[in-house]
């Protein structure tokens, strides 16, 4: 190990700042180097007067009122973080309302018309029921008047309950047409955001389904 | 160094929104990161700006403090952070006041600028020949005590970096002391 080679790593064998087994090659060098050893020594002195200023400086510290300063702005700092997590932010609440729009307008599409349909009938079972029961008017008895403008109409009638209560009894039904008109049987959903009042609301009819019947 | 029990309920308080808890977790600390600030600063007025800003991210982060780690040496961490931002924007600001032609205005607050040439002593003489990399090193590893792995934890580099810049940082303090601060050559 020449001088030259070890001239770089002097400065950390002073602080002892080598691994082991390079602080014993390099001592062993030194040990039988006077410049290196002198220049090793420098090095070491110059590190514990360069302590020796600093502890002896000391540092400077903050004043009472100060201190307490910081640590009011830190509480503070706190207190501030908390209200923020207490509440969605605006723009959460609506994103959040958004998106909930979104999935329900996917779930509408998806389970299109199940959410309307009466207990215990299919689609287009109501319709049907209403024309075999028209057609199957009992000799004796008159079908109940329908209004004149509905003569040769099909009109959708509801009455799930009579339908389902009903079901193999050979009594036929008194029937009270319910017209599937736009504002009957129609679902709201309204949405309101608490931070910024914004009112979303959905409606859903259950024409959506029967569009084609319509007229 | 690792943190101890009481430091560990401290923190665990803190985080549970006991927010007085957090003086006593710092008020061991608060002499010396005000030290280290103005050691890597060169100035008091920087250091205290520095230092305080340091114990309010120090109180938003606690979350996430490994408490693995010492306590103190996650504080340098973070002040040392906050001084290298500090010097990085006084050096931005003094290029453009050197562009724009115009001569540094002196310290308004008299002072100030007494309590700034007071603590211009013969250490930071000696540490104004360092770069900044070499100062930061040089402080936390030899007045600060941290070792090579900590520090260069704390400044986010390899341990041969630190090392590599240790060694420069020694050579040219001791050179700086040889010409300008012969006086901390004596007794010798």
């Amino acid at each position: 190990m020449t001088c030259k080679k070890i001239e770089r790593d002097l400065p950390l064998l002073a602080g002892g700042d080598l691994p082991a087994r390079k602080a014993r090659k390099l001592l062993a060098h030194v040990a039988g180097c006077p410049d290196c050893r002198g220049e090793l020594e420098e090095y070491r002195t110059a590190l514990a007067r360069l302590r020796a200023a600093a502890r002896e400086e000391g540092a400077p510290d903050w004043t009472a009122a100060e201190w307490k300063a910081l640590m009011v702005r830190a509480a503070a700092q706190n207190a501030e973080r908390k209200g923020a997590a207490a509440g969605l932010r605006p723009r959460w609440a609506l994103a959040s309302g958004i998106a909930a729009v979104i999935l329900l307008a996917a779930l509408t599409f998806l389970f299109k018309g199940s959410i309307f349909r009466s207990r215990g009938t299919e689609p287009g079972q109501e319709a049907a029921v209403v024309n075999k029961e028209e057609a199957k008017a009992a000799p004796g008895k008159q079908a109940p008047a329908k209004p004149a403008a509905d003569k040769g109409k099909r009109v959708p009638i509801i009455q799930p309950e009579y339908l389902a209560s009903n079901a193999g009894k050979g009594a036929p039904p008194q029937k009270t047409p319910a017209r599937g008109t736009a504002g009957q049987d129609v679902l709201s959903v309204t949405m309101v955001s608490k931070e910024s009042g914004l009112q979303v609301v959905w409606f859903f009819n259950r024409n959506f389904e029967w569009k084609g019947d319509q007229k | 160094m690792r943190m101890n029990d009481s430091e560990k309920e401290l923190v665990a308080m803190v985080l549970a929104g006991r927010s007085e808890a957090f003086e006593p977790l710092v008020t061991p600390y608060r002499q010396a990161l005000l030290g280290l600030a103005c050691r890597l600063t060169g100035n008091v007025e920087d250091a205290k700006e520095v230092a305080q800003e340091a114990l309010l991210r120090a109180f938003r982060h606690l979350a996430r403090y490994d408490t693995s780690r010492s306590f103190r040496n996650w504080l340098f961490q973070i002040a040392a952070n906050q001084a290298r931002d500090r010097l990085r924007r006084r050096r931005r600001e003094a290029d453009l006041t050197t562009a724009a032609g115009r001569e540094l205005a002196p310290a308004e607050d008299p002072e100030a600028g007494r309590r700034a040439g007071e603590f211009r002593s013969a250490l930071e003489r000696c540490l104004s020949v360092l770069g900044p990399r070499e100062r930061e090193i040089f402080v936390l590893r030899d007045l600060e005590d941290l070792d090579i792995k900590e520090t260069a934890r704390a400044l986010g580099c390899s341990s041969v970096s630190v090392r590599v810049h240790l060694s420069s940082a020694r050579r040219k303090l001791r050179d700086a002391i040889r010409a300008t601060c012969p006086h901390l050559e004596e007794g010798r």
